[in-house]
């Protein structure tokens, strides 16, 4: 290209500023890149907002779903060391943050 | 005496150039802070010693390079070049990732999409200096903070700048609790960053199994060009939620993505050859890939002010930083700029719903760029 220009033949380098988003049609991916973006986790969104009504109202057919985790541990230490049911999540975020922290001042 | 001095002259000391030099340095500066800061160490780490070794300097005869086909490390290259190893990892990333916090509250997922405008305005501004629209593109997916996303798209859109927008992406990744605080706090007032959260509701299981077949339905459908990274993640969280795949779900989220991400880091590491990789091309990736960043982080904060305009119960602004994945640093960020304002408001568990949909939304915006740039 170099030698081009010195040969006096004019040659065009990269477009830039406005110009080069207009012809790469810069405007238009961002617009739709972001619709799409939008439209993909709304549509998730509404997904899972109404999945719990769904799952309410399929209830009684809904096959019952078991496998391993679901059976009852042999001694009830065990079951309350395994199951989260009736944790506070707060507890369980304020544990989470006291392990980072600890983690962080680590030297 | 001759083929001792022919040796000599095959030795890194004698062919070392002051660009090697300075990649040396700085794949040192990687490995030190990996292990002295644990700045995303698994990552840092094989990532700094792939630079040690793609930059020294050997005999152009030998094939030992990145870039000398036929050498073990072209080979391991492929999988990076050919957009193998990034769908691996987000296998692993499925089978590890708990979408709980996000089933139990909907609406967060929207902060996930909003912090992709830092992939979107960084393309125009790419595009704005000189790169062309693939280019651009690839470069703008730095912002969606992903290394296995920016990878991904880069290999498809953009191969000869993959080195630098690996090497940026996953630079910016370790440096989230440094880059997102200060905009953070720019951005909110000591009220809203102070904002109490209600505690998450429990997802059941038949949600959590649902959840991914039904997402990745919406994504796939929505935009093809995800399929691949979608469709890995999804499958990598129903082996988790099924709860009857235990023994693969534990190899995809342990031992296989180990596996990936050593090869991974050390062979982008190993491009970032001195002569490939110190241009003029690098230095303006690395300033846009921070300029993403800071986009995406503003971009999410914003939007959790915006959507509070309408809300009842308040989004505390801090998590929509954590819509830039960067999972799980910067919902951990999140959790401690929320606990300088309020010692006793804890928002880690909040900051990982958009932190999950983060990943989702740049797996798509990967695929919308794939599927309109590709030529």
């Amino acid at each position: 290209m170099q030698l081009l220009a010195q040969a006096g033949v004019p040659v065009e380098g990269p477009l830039t500023g406005l110009r080069a988003i207009t012809e790469g049609n810069g405007i238009a991916i961002t617009i739709t890149g972001l619709l799409i973006v939008f439209a993909a986790l709304t549509a998730i969104s509404l997904f899972i907002g109404a999945l719990p009504k769904v799952l309410h109202a399929m209830g009684p057919y809904l096959p019952v779903i078991e496998s391993h985790h679901d059976m009852p541990p042999d001694n009830g230490r065990a079951a309350k060391v395994s199951s989260n049911e009736g944790v506070d999540p707060r507890l369980v975020a304020a544990i989470g943050w006291a392990v980072h922290a600890s983690r962080q001042s680590d030297p | 005496m001759d083929i001792l001095l022919e040796f000599l002259k095959t030795t890194g000391f004698y062919q070392m150039t002051p660009g090697n030099l300075g990649m040396l340095l700085i794949g040192l500066m990687f490995i030190a802070l990996a292990i002295l800061k644990e700045y995303e160490p698994l990552l840092l780490c094989p990532i700094g010693f792939g630079i040690l070794v793609g930059n020294i300097p050997c005999a152009e005869s030998m094939a030992l390079g990145v870039y000398d086909e036929g050498s073990v490390l072209h080979y391991l290259y492929f999988g990076v070049s050919q957009g193998i190893f990034p769908p691996l990892i987000f296998l692993g990333i499925g089978a590890m990732t708990d979408f709980s916090t996000m089933l139990s509250d909907p609406k967060l997922v929207l902060l996930g999409a909003a912090a992709q405008m830092g992939i979107f305005l960084t393309l125009l501004g790419a595009m704005f200096i000189g790169f062309t629209p693939s280019e651009a593109g690839a470069i703008g997916i730095i912002g969606g903070a992903d290394g296995p996303t920016a990878i991904f798209l880069s290999a498809k859109l953009a191969p000869h700048l993959l080195g630098a927008i690996a090497i940026a992406a996953y630079s910016y990744m370790a440096l989230v609790p440094v880059i997102q605080p200060p905009i953070m706090r720019l951005l909110t007032t000591k009220e809203e960053r102070r904002i109490r959260m209600r505690p998450p509701r429990q997802a059941t299981r038949h949600e959590r199994i649902l959840f991914p077949i039904a997402a990745f339905l919406i994504c796939a459908l929505i935009a093809p060009g995800s399929l691949v990274l979608i469709g890995m993640l999804f499958f990598g969280n129903l082996l988790k939620e099924s709860t009857v795949t235990d023994r693969l779900a534990n190899t995809a989220r342990t031992a296989m993505i180990d596996i990936v991400t050593i090869l991974l880091g050390f062979v982008v590491g190993a491009s970032t050859d001195a002569d490939q990789f110190l241009t003029r091309q690098s230095l303006l990736i690395f300033g846009l890939g921070a300029l993403s960043f800071a986009i995406a982080t503003a971009a999410g904060v914003l939007f959790a002010k915006f959507m509070n305009l309408f809300l009842h119960h308040k989004i505390n602004p801090l998590i929509g930083a954590a819509g830039v994945s960067a999972v799980p640093d910067s919902a951990r960020v999140a959790q401690i700029v929320g606990h300088e304002a309020d010692p006793h408001n804890h928002l880690l568990m909040h900051a990982m719903a958009p932190n999950v949909a983060g990943v989702i939304g740049s797996a798509v915006a990967a695929g919308v760029l794939w599927s309109v740039l590709i030529k």
